[in-house]
């Protein structure tokens, strides 16, 4: 029976961080759920592990936001899929969020590492 | 397309995507990190977490609705996936559902259908049930006309009853005279139906009360309609009936058409006007049967009951009637007894004579069987193809069912794409119904000189049975596969690639569809060979160049006393014509599977009563030399013969060759005395003076003991010419109108054909069968040709790699193709094997239904089994060569 042990030391993803991941991923171009996970995946250098059963409830989130929007389709190795890509709101909503995300990170890293500074 | 889409996103829709998802993963962990397929879609699912047990079309909370939605939409995406098998098995089932709707409808009309009329449950008929002494005029289940008065009369269980009889008669109306059938009703009778008038008043009791004193008539609504253009100023005008001008009194409701389907009068007549159409004119003779009697039961009466309360009063009416004056006084003392104990039976009544009938049940039944069998070869095939396009998925299913999917899913989904096949297919076959239907009721129609009441539209009766007979077919070719497409081991179907199960039912379908093809091939063979015996065997004289017309003067109009010397007048009119060799005159119609019957009282060896009805005839003179047929001792006719028994007696009659095989065997025919009857101790009164050679009188069948009398004085039914000529029909049939215009113009011709016109009359069921059976042989075969293909096709795929390992190691081609048709081999042996059984009862059927002639020998067999063997084996001829074409290198590189 194989483990899981390859996997238990990754980074596990802070909460609400999600959605802009998500919506980052699509700012590429459209792609299917497990596109989006394995996206997110490889960005990280494979040190995020997406819960993918939890990607699914993010999507619709967002889908109902109207900020992606999804429709079915037909992927490389002629599948069907359903496809996720940006609204025009969501666009603009990727600068909001990186930009809330920057100025989080910042103030995390002043509070952690002061002698840094900033 | 997109109604199933509208509306919020279903719980489906999402399983769906999560599905394609892990697929995706799984693919992804295949081809990057080299697990195996097993273990990459366990891991794919476990990357869900404690997601619920993934399958889009698994249940979970998703509605009933919404997977049936799903199950059809993913369908008829795999549906359109493969074109060709789609349409095949929409072929299939078109033709297999189509002839089954027609057959069925034309079966209900004939057999099933109560008549048009409220209430039939409560219309019942009467039955002789017993001991019947005297005589018998028609067919079925037949009633003295005293009798039915005295149930009238005395009896209170039936609160209506009435009589019918019909009848043929020369009818003048606008267009001309023709021939057409007509029904003599008792005033009772359109009340006992429950018939209402479309126009005027219909036949009562007060239009039937004095014999021969209501020259009245009610045309049914057709031939008001086509021969009096619907005229609603027809009450009052006339309709000319064997001479006697009838008032119009009235016009029967359109949906009302008589009460035996296979004979639609065009108009009826009081039963007072029996001499009108019977040569029996009086109504008071307890000893003369002829009547259908219908009743209703009085309310509250049940039939079961109104038949108890009748037989004490029926015995009654047996004693009064042996008291009576013309009770033949010479009868055994058994059957005395035998007539005392008969019963009056009732019976349901609800569907007419139609149930009674005998003469289509065997056609009606035997092509039931038949296109049942194509049905079941049809839903074979579409099982086979359907399982075919199962295996091309069967790694999609393997995975989904890896993945959780149940296999009660699994199987559901398949069956809904059947299901939508068998729907498709129903619509389509019962569209396609009444075109099939018309071809066989143009057969059908042929054998009765009335119109038929079958029509080839369909109803709702109808329309509900297709879809029994689509459901049935979605279950019989649906399930099997469905069953077998779901019993999936995932792993050993990912693991090893192979084609998985499946492939074995599918030999077994073929086996199943190679039985059945050779089961219908045969069948048409023995039809076939049957109408092939019939034919060549002919009636026993030559049929070519010989003509045959009706006369009847007394229709006409005549006196019965001026008929003979009009027939004569007519017969040396025609005997003038140019190219006409020979004409002579019968009482009968020759051939026309009916006629003249009696047993007879013969003094052979000792003095017995023939135990069947002889077919008989009166003939003129050299009559047999006309046909062709020898005296083969004694001597014909001549011209004393006709006149020395007086006008209603016959002193002198020929019999058959068959008849001194039968009854006179070891004595010497000539002078010997014979007579009709039933009375053994009467002295019989004719003296044979010749014998003929054996023909066929009345039916192609074995040679029956025959009998023949010269024409008398008196010709009450007419006379049926038959002339030898060279010329073709068309060139001598003006001039025999012409001929006995001359005669008298006021003579009606009728029934002006070509003896082999009147054979293939007779022989209808047996062309009808032969056709039909061909066709859905020739169908059967097809389905059985694409089945083996089919099947060879999948397994040539599937040894691909082997094969193409034999041919690098030096195998020989036709060594590989021997494989394949040996693997064909073996299943239509198996095939053919297995029908042998089926093909025994099948020749117990058949024998049945064509009466005395075929025989299921082995040639006829064996020429089945070759032409299936044949055929099967050229459908596995593509294959095969496929096979042996395989090209190593390719087959592994595909692989």
């Amino acid at each position: 029976m194989p483990t899981q042990d390859d996997e238990r030391d990754r980074v596990e993803l802070l909460q609400g961080t999600l959605d802009v991941l998500i919506l980052r991923t699509l700012l590429a171009g459209r792609r299917h759920g497990q596109g989006v996970a394995r996206a997110i995946e490889e960005a990280s250098g494979e040190e995020f592990l997406i819960d993918h059963g939890s990607l699914y409830p993010a999507l619709k989130r967002l889908e109902k936001r109207r900020w992606i929007k999804a429709e079915w389709g037909t992927s490389s190795n002629n599948r069907r899929a359903r496809f996720y890509e940006l609204t025009a709101a969501g666009r603009r909503q990727v600068e909001v969020e990186t930009d809330r995300w920057e100025r989080l990170v910042a103030a995390m890293t002043r509070v952690l590492k002061p002698e840094t500074g900033a | 397309m997109g109604w199933w889409r509208r509306g919020p996103r279903s719980r489906l829709d999402e399983r769906e995507e999560m599905l394609a998802h892990i697929r995706f993963e799984a693919d992804r962990l295949v081809r990057e990190e080299g697990l195996s397929e097993v273990e990459a879609g366990r891991r794919a699912r476990s990357r869900f977490g404690s997601a619920p047990p993934i399958d889009p079309n698994d249940g979970g909370g998703a509605g009933a609705l919404d997977l049936l939605r799903g199950d059809m939409r993913r369908g008829l995406r795999k549906l359109a996936a493969d074109p060709v098998t789609t349409l095949t098995i929409l072929a299939s089932l078109v033709v297999g559902i189509g002839v089954n709707t027609a057959i069925f409808s034309i079966a209900d009309q004939a057999l099933l259908r109560p008549l048009p009329v409220p209430s039939p449950g409560t219309l019942v008929q009467l039955e002789w049930d017993g001991q019947w002494i005297g005589e018998g005029r028609g067919w079925g289940s037949l009633l003295p006309h005293p009798l039915l008065e005295a149930v009238r009369d005395e009896q209170r269980v039936f609160s209506e009853i009435a009589a019918r009889s019909p009848g043929e008669a020369t009818l003048i109306a606008p267009g001309g005279p023709e021939r057409a059938q007509v029904a003599l009703v008792t005033g009772g009778f359109f009340a006992t139906m429950g018939v209402a008038p479309h126009l005027g008043r219909l036949i009562g009791e007060d239009d039937d009360r004095v014999l021969d004193g209501h020259p009245v008539a009610v045309l049914s609504h057709a031939y008001w309609t086509s021969r009096f253009g619907a005229d609603p100023g027809v009450v009052g005008r006339t309709l000319t009936v064997n001479g006697r001008p009838l008032s119009i009194i009235g016009v029967a409701t359109p949906t009302f058409r008589g009460t035996d389907w296979s004979v639609v009068p065009v108009a009826w007549i009081p039963m007072a006007m029996n001499g009108l159409i019977h040569e029996w004119g009086r109504l008071d003779q307890p000893r003369v049967r002829f009547q259908h009697v219908y009743a209703r039961l009085a309310p509250g009466v049940g039939r079961r009951q109104a038949e108890a309360s009748l037989q004490p009063w029926f015995a009654g009416y047996l004693r009064r009637d042996m008291e009576r004056d013309d009770w033949p006084g010479d009868l055994e003392p058994g059957e005395t007894a035998d007539y005392l104990a008969s019963r009056l039976a009732v019976i349901p009544g609800g569907r007419g004579q139609a149930a009674r009938s005998r003469e289509l049940t065997g056609p009606v039944v035997t092509l039931s069987a038949a296109t049942a069998l194509l049905l079941l070869l049809a839903c074979l095939n579409v099982a086979n193809l359907s399982l075919a396009r199962g295996i091309s998925r069967h790694r999609e299913t393997a995975v989904r069912a890896a993945l959780g999917a149940s296999r009660g899913r699994l199987l559901t989904e398949r069956l809904v794409e059947t299901a939508m096949l068998a729907i498709a297919g129903a619509a389509l076959g019962v569209l396609a119904a009444p075109v099939m239907g018309r071809g066989i009721l143009t057969y059908l129609a042929e054998t009765g000189d009335g119109a038929m009441a079958l029509t080839a539209s369909l109803d709702g009766r109808t329309l509900v049975t297709a879809t029994g007979i689509a459901l049935a077919a979605t279950l019989l070719s649906g399930l099997g596969p469905a069953w077998f497409g779901s019993a999936i081991r995932p792993m050993e179907v990912l693991r090893s690639r192979n084609h998985g199960s499946g492939i074995g039912f599918r030999r077994l379908l073929v086996v199943g569809q190679v039985a059945l093809a050779l089961v219908l091939l045969t069948g048409a063979g023995l039809f076939g060979s049957t109408l092939h015996t019939l034919r060549s065997r002919g009636p026993g004289f030559a049929t070519d160049q010989l003509v045959t017309f009706s006369v009847n003067p007394v229709n006409d109009g005549y006196a019965v006393e001026a008929a003979k010397p009009t027939l004569e007048a007519v017969q040396r009119g025609v005997s003038g014509m140019a190219g006409v060799e020979a004409v002579g005159f019968a009482a009968w119609p020759l051939l026309t599977g009916s006629g003249w019957g009696n047993s007879m009282l013969v003094d052979g060896a000792t003095r017995f009563v023939t135990d069947e009805y002889l077919p008989m005839n009166a003939v003129t003179p050299e009559f047999f030399d006309l046909l062709g047929v020898d005296v083969v001792r004694g001597r014909d006719f001549d011209s004393g013969d006709r006149t020395s028994g007086g006008d209603w007696m016959w002193d002198r009659v020929i019999v058959s060759q068959a008849f001194v095989d039968h009854y006179l065997e070891g004595v010497e025919p000539l002078g010997r005395r014979i007579d009709f009857g039933h009375d053994p101790s009467a002295s019989p009164r004719m003296e044979i003076v010749g014998v003929v050679d054996d023909f066929a009188e009345q039916r192609l069948r074995d040679p029956l003991p025959q009998v023949y009398f010269p024409m008398l004085g008196q010709v009450r039914r007419g006379g049926t010419f038959y002339l030898r000529t060279r010329l073709p029909l068309a060139e001598v049939a003006p001039e025999i109108r012409a001929r006995v215009a001359e005669v008298d113009p006021v003579l009606t011709v009728a029934e002006l054909r070509t003896v082999d016109r009147q054979i293939d009359r007779l022989l209808v069921y047996e062309r009808m069968l032969t056709s039909l059976g061909a066709a859905f042989a020739s169908f059967g075969t097809a389905l059985a040709m694409i089945g083996i293909y089919g099947v060879l096709t999948v397994l040539v795929q599937s040894r691909r790699r082997e094969m193409g390992i034999r041919i690098a190691l030096g195998a020989s081609r036709s060594s590989a193709m021997a494989m394949v048709v040996g693997d064909a081999m073996r299943l239509i042996v198996l095939g053919v094997a297995v029908s042998l059984p089926a093909l025994y009862l099948l020749r117990g059927l058949v024998e049945s239904q064509l009466a005395g002639v075929p025989r299921l020998d082995l040639w006829s067999l064996g020429a089945s089994v070759v032409a299936v063997l044949a055929l099967c084996l050229a459908a596995s001829a593509f294959p095969a060569r496929r096979m042996a074409r395989t090209d190593p290198r390719e087959a592994f590189r595909v692989e």
